[in-house]
């Protein structure tokens, strides 16, 4: 802005002259726009995804990337690659080929980006709560859903929602055994559901310990389902978390393995590549319980931990992840929720090997490497 | 500098915004009208809104008033929606609000939806800071923002009618009918709100970068106030005054949302029913308030699609209070006064989670006694001490307690220095000990320690009279109940933090004639840090979220004979959304202007107002709350009439 000196000459022997010049200072800075920060653009080989769920309603979710030969953390890769932020409640991810599909929970969408360079390729919208996603072939994948009742069919290629299975429950974890995806009932219900992929049609239920979470599948083409027994102030209240060991073949329950603490919550069961040790986070709702930790136990044990592989030891365990290639144990510390969370990297042998700081409550691993 | 000045005008409007017919005739020669203070105001921090602006912005709603013209922060989910006030860096809970003497935020969540009150239902509202709240009520460990109507004895007969018209489908009607007589008085007012609120904005959550309209954000609220009073005799006067707003409002998603259909509504009704009783003497006088203050608020998010309909949440909170309160003064000689009173609160309240067919059901009891000694020891040196006890459930509270001093070193010279003390209580809310889940009985109450001082100088120099008064305040929380996020998204209240915020807070004002053109200029900006003190907290020294570091407003107001505007001008600085301070969980600072023009037509002893206003002029898009869209560029224009026909003047 040019001002010729002249004709807007300002008098500041009068009060009027203080008054435009005040108006003129304070009008000024602030009439400019706001800039956009610029995009940044990424080529990456191998690592691991680390999800920050944020905050709900916050709108904050990010993603972050972590290459561990390198030692290299890079957070916010989504919104400084497309200029946009993920949304509300990044859940969950699934890799399939070249793309990652994002699922956004209480923004009903799937983000999908290039596992690469982490562009922004379509967005799957129009769902309900999604909650995690199990692609099937190129052209279908099942969501799960928190709320809606069904889970929804939708195409990995077109980014569109194709038909939905009705279950008459919410959806949580999956998992594609031969002819049937699994599906677990978690929020305050307490059922396993299959249903058969090629007429996308549910089958049958199963009754397991309440709110089953998380779901594996071993060496032994055994279904490990966790569960983590509800929450005390809810309706039907809380009940001893258990871990489940099923069989797909018959559709029933080997063995039952219950937790002692009445207030144990676990989560998060993965396992390792070689599918014969289980992996689970043992906490409370919202607070730590005195042995709270990441537990580890072979598929052929005969009891539960009696105490943890890694303790908590004060921390916030959140999320848990075990690398593919190498079997060492990702865990994140969610602090207090409302400030960027850590990152802990141990090795199979449970010594920590580095740890960082990503963004807002670290919720889940999802590892991309080229071959195994 | 003419042709500057000239712009100026031109471009600033005239007017006294839409809506102001409404009020009685109010002209810029009456702002600085000051009175002798009586002995019980001496050294409280109290700021008291002027009467112009209140004719200015008596077309809103008092979260917009707040945020124009105080150093209060207000978080607001957009227009319409909820808006809550927060002093000095405390929570919204921490501010307590008064209607006619009655603490009207919720029990159940500690808060008053500033949406919900209308500044035309308010002929009073005065800003209590830090422990000069206490004059008030306690549990303001931020300040009190006090409501009041009062009589006007030489009404006469007026009616009043207004229709105001604006963008996003916003029409509001008012109607305000008054009548005196003798020793009655009364008076009454309507007002009709409505608004499509399908505003545009600019779309860079999604990922769509393009402007568009906002979703399911309609909403329509309507309200009446009816006041009557009545002199008994001339020692002795009765009053009722009922007041209820109704609200239904969908609410919009955040701005990243792109699910399916979805339907989220809130519907809100406030009923709030207060008798008074007042006798004079001649150095005493006696006050009894006894009245209901009901709300009821009914929540509903739902999704759609070809499987059906999904209930995400489906609530009902209800609370009734009934509150009463008998004030005696006696002044022992004019310059010293002794104040109490005895305030019995019973409260019954209700949350419902229709859904999951869960909820609670609870009564509180609550009593409280006050006295307080005020004394002008000289000309030059005032002061009070007061002392309050609670009583909640029959559990006796901490004590609270408060001192103040104010010193005019000069007499007569404009120079006034005041300084408060005081240590205050709030007690948890019902949400925060019952609610299911994340609801802890075993809360503490939250204490804070008070303290502020500050400068006054009022001068009036060649004609233009100058005022400037600075505060710093500091203030030291114990037990601060936060709600913090837990697993599953469910979230807790604990108390977790020590907090303390200190601050300064500079208010200063210019009026004076040009010719035949009336000019005042304000203005406020406060500094605020609130920081998380708890030693083994990981966000120790750490801002706490949505608490702007930096808060300014300033105001132009011009009037020429029948013409008068203003140009309005509000700066939120940028706030944490997370514990840590790091640049990249900032919400931007944002900046609004704001022009008003008007023009009056005077028809005998009746009045015809038009109006212009036109808000957000530089069209920013800004975001209060995280991902939550506000509207851009928008306008009103509004047409009045008052007709008056005098009484018993």
């Amino acid at each position: 802005m040019v001002i010729s000196k002249n004709k807007y000459k300002v008098n500041l022997s009068t009060v009027e002259g203080w008054l435009s010049l005040l108006l003129v200072f304070l009008l000024f800075p602030f009439s400019s726009c706001e800039d956009e920060a610029p995009l940044k653009q990424f080529q990456v080989n191998e690592g691991v995804f680390i999800l920050n769920e944020g905050n709900y309603t916050y709108g904050n979710a990010a993603l972050s990337f972590y290459n561990p030969d390198k030692k290299e953390l890079t957070n916010r890769i989504f919104k400084n690659t497309n200029g946009f932020p993920i949304g509300d409640v990044l859940q969950s991810m699934t890799i399939a080929d070249s793309l990652a599909y994002l699922v956004v929970n209480n923004s009903g969408k799937i983000l999908a980006i290039s596992i690469n360079t982490f562009k922004h390729k379509g967005t799957i919208s129009g769902l309900v709560s999604p909650r995690q996603m199990l692609v099937l072939s190129a052209s279908k994948a099942y969501v799960s859903d928190l709320y809606d009742k069904s889970v929804s069919i939708v195409n990995p290629q077109t980014y569109t929602k194709t038909g939905s299975i009705p279950l008459g429950k919410s959806s949580e974890a999956m998992l594609k055994w031969g002819n049937y995806v699994f599906v677990t009932n978690w929020s305050k219900q307490n059922t396993l559901q299959r249903i058969d992929i090629a007429t996308d049609k549910f089958v049958d239920s199963m009754v397991v310990t309440k709110q089953p979470n998380s779901m594996v599948l071993d060496k032994n083409n055994k279904i490990w389902v966790l569960s983590d027994g509800g929450l005390a102030s809810l309706p039907g209240g809380k009940v001893k978390a258990c871990l489940t060991r099923i069989d797909p073949e018959t559709f029933k329950i080997e063995k039952e393995f219950v937790f002692p603490d009445l207030n144990a919550a676990p989560t998060r069961l993965c396992m390792n590549n070689g599918k014969d040790s289980l992996y689970f986070l043992n906490g409370s709702w919202g607070s730590s319980v005195s042995n709270g930790g990441v537990y580890r136990m072979s598929v052929s044990d005969l009891a539960l931990p009696a105490s943890p592989w890694i303790p908590e030891s004060g921390k916030l365990f959140y999320a848990l992840g075990v690398d593919p290639r190498n079997g060492n144990v990702y865990v994140s510390d969610a602090v207090d929720y409302m400030q960027p969370g850590w990152v802990y990297r141990y090795s199979r042998e449970a010594v920590l090997l580095d740890s960082f700081k990503t963004d807002i409550i670290p919720s889940a691993f999802c590892f991309k490497y080229q071959k195994l | 500098m003419r042709r500057l000045l000239a712009i100026l005008f031109v471009i600033c409007p005239f007017a006294k915004g839409i809506g102001q017919s409404l009020a009685d005739t109010v002209r810029l020669h009456e702002v600085f009208v000051t009175s002798a203070r009586q002995v019980t105001e001496r050294a409280f921090y109290i700021k008291s809104i002027d009467s112009i602006v209140l004719a200015n912005t008596s077309g809103t709603d008092l979260s917009e008033l707040l945020q124009k013209y105080s150093f209060l922060y207000i978080k607001s989910y957009g227009a319409g929606g909820l808006s809550t006030a927060s002093f000095r860096g405390t929570s919204a809970s921490h501010t307590q609000v008064l209607w006619n003497g009655f603490n009207i935020n919720s029990p159940l969540w500690g808060q008053t939806d500033l949406s919900m009150m209308p500044v035309f239902f308010t002929d009073e509202v005065s800003l209590f800071y830090g422990s000069s709240s206490l004059a008030k009520t306690s549990g303001g460990l931020g300040g009190c923002i006090s409501l009041n109507n009062s009589p006007d004895w030489n009404a006469g007969t007026q009616l009043s009618l207004a229709q105001t018209a604006g963008s996003f489908g916003y029409y509001l009607s008012q109607l305000k009918a008054g009548f005196s007589r003798n020793r009655f008085v009364s008076s009454t007012r309507l007002f009709y709100d409505r608004a499509k609120n399908n505003f545009r904005y600019y779309d860079n959550a999604s990922g769509l970068f393009d402007y568009i309209r906002q979703k399911n954000a309609d909403y329509h609220k309507e309200g009446f106030l009816q006041e009557v009073y009545y002199k008994i005799s001339s020692r002795q006067f009765a009053g009722l005054k009922v007041m209820s707003v109704w609200a239904d409002r969908n609410l919009p998603p955040i701005m990243s949302f792109s699910g399916a259909s979805r339907y989220e509504n809130q519907k809100d009704n406030m009923l709030n029913i207060i008798g008074e009783w007042k006798y004079y003497s001649a150095n005493s006088n006696l006050t009894f308030h006894s009245g209901l203050i009901r709300n009821s608020l009914s929540y509903i998010l739902t999704n759609t699609n070809p499987g059906g309909t999904f209930v995400n949440y489906d609530t009902e909170n209800r609370s009734n209070v009934f509150a009463n309160k008998l004030n005696f003064q006696h002044n022992f000689t004019p310059n010293s006064v002794l104040k109490t009173f005895v305030e019995a609160n019973f409260t019954s309240a209700r949350y419902s989670d229709l859904k999951e067919n869960t909820g609670f059901d609870v009564q509180q009891s609550d009593i409280n006694l006050q006295s307080s000694f005020h004394r002008i020891f000289n000309p030059a040196v005032s002061g009070y001490l007061l002392a309050q006890q609670k009583m909640l459930d029959g559990k006796l509270m901490p004590f609270i307690a408060a001192a103040g001093l104010e010193i005019q070193p000069w007499i007569n010279q404009g120079l006034t220095i005041r300084a408060n003390m005081g240590r205050n209580l709030h007690v948890p809310n019902l949400n925060d000990r019952y609610f299911n889940p994340g609801g802890n009985h075993d809360l503490k109450p939250e204490t804070g320690y008070q303290a502020d001082a500050g400068v006054q100088f009022v001068k009036t120099l060649n004609n233009v009279r100058f005022q400037l008064e600075v505060t710093g305040f500091t203030a030291w929380i114990n037990d601060w109940i936060l709600w913090h996020p837990s697993e599953y998204r469910y979230w807790t209240a604990d108390n977790v933090q020590q907090v303390f915020s200190r601050g300064a807070e500079v208010n200063a004002g210019l009026k004076g004639d040009l010719g035949s053109v009336t000019w005042q200029l304000k203005g406020n900006y406060a500094f605020t840090r609130t920081t998380n003190e708890e030693s083994e907290s990981p966000s120790k020294g750490m801002q706490l979220i949505y608490i702007p570091k930096n808060v300014s407003n300033l105001q132009l107001f011009l009037e020429k004979g029948t013409y008068s505007s203003s140009i309005s001008f509000h700066n939120t600085g940028s706030r944490y959304t997370s514990t840590t301070e790091s640049e990249a969980y900032q919400l931007p600072s944002y900046f609004l202007l704001d022009f008003a023009l008007g023009k009056k037509f005077d028809i005998k002893q009746h009045a015809l107002n038009f109006n212009l206003k036109l808000n957000n002029i530089l069209n920013k898009q800004y975001q209060v709350i995280e991902q939550r869209a506000m509207p851009g560029r928008n306008f009103l224009v509004g047409l009045s009439f008052n007709f008056s026909k005098n009484g018993n003047q």
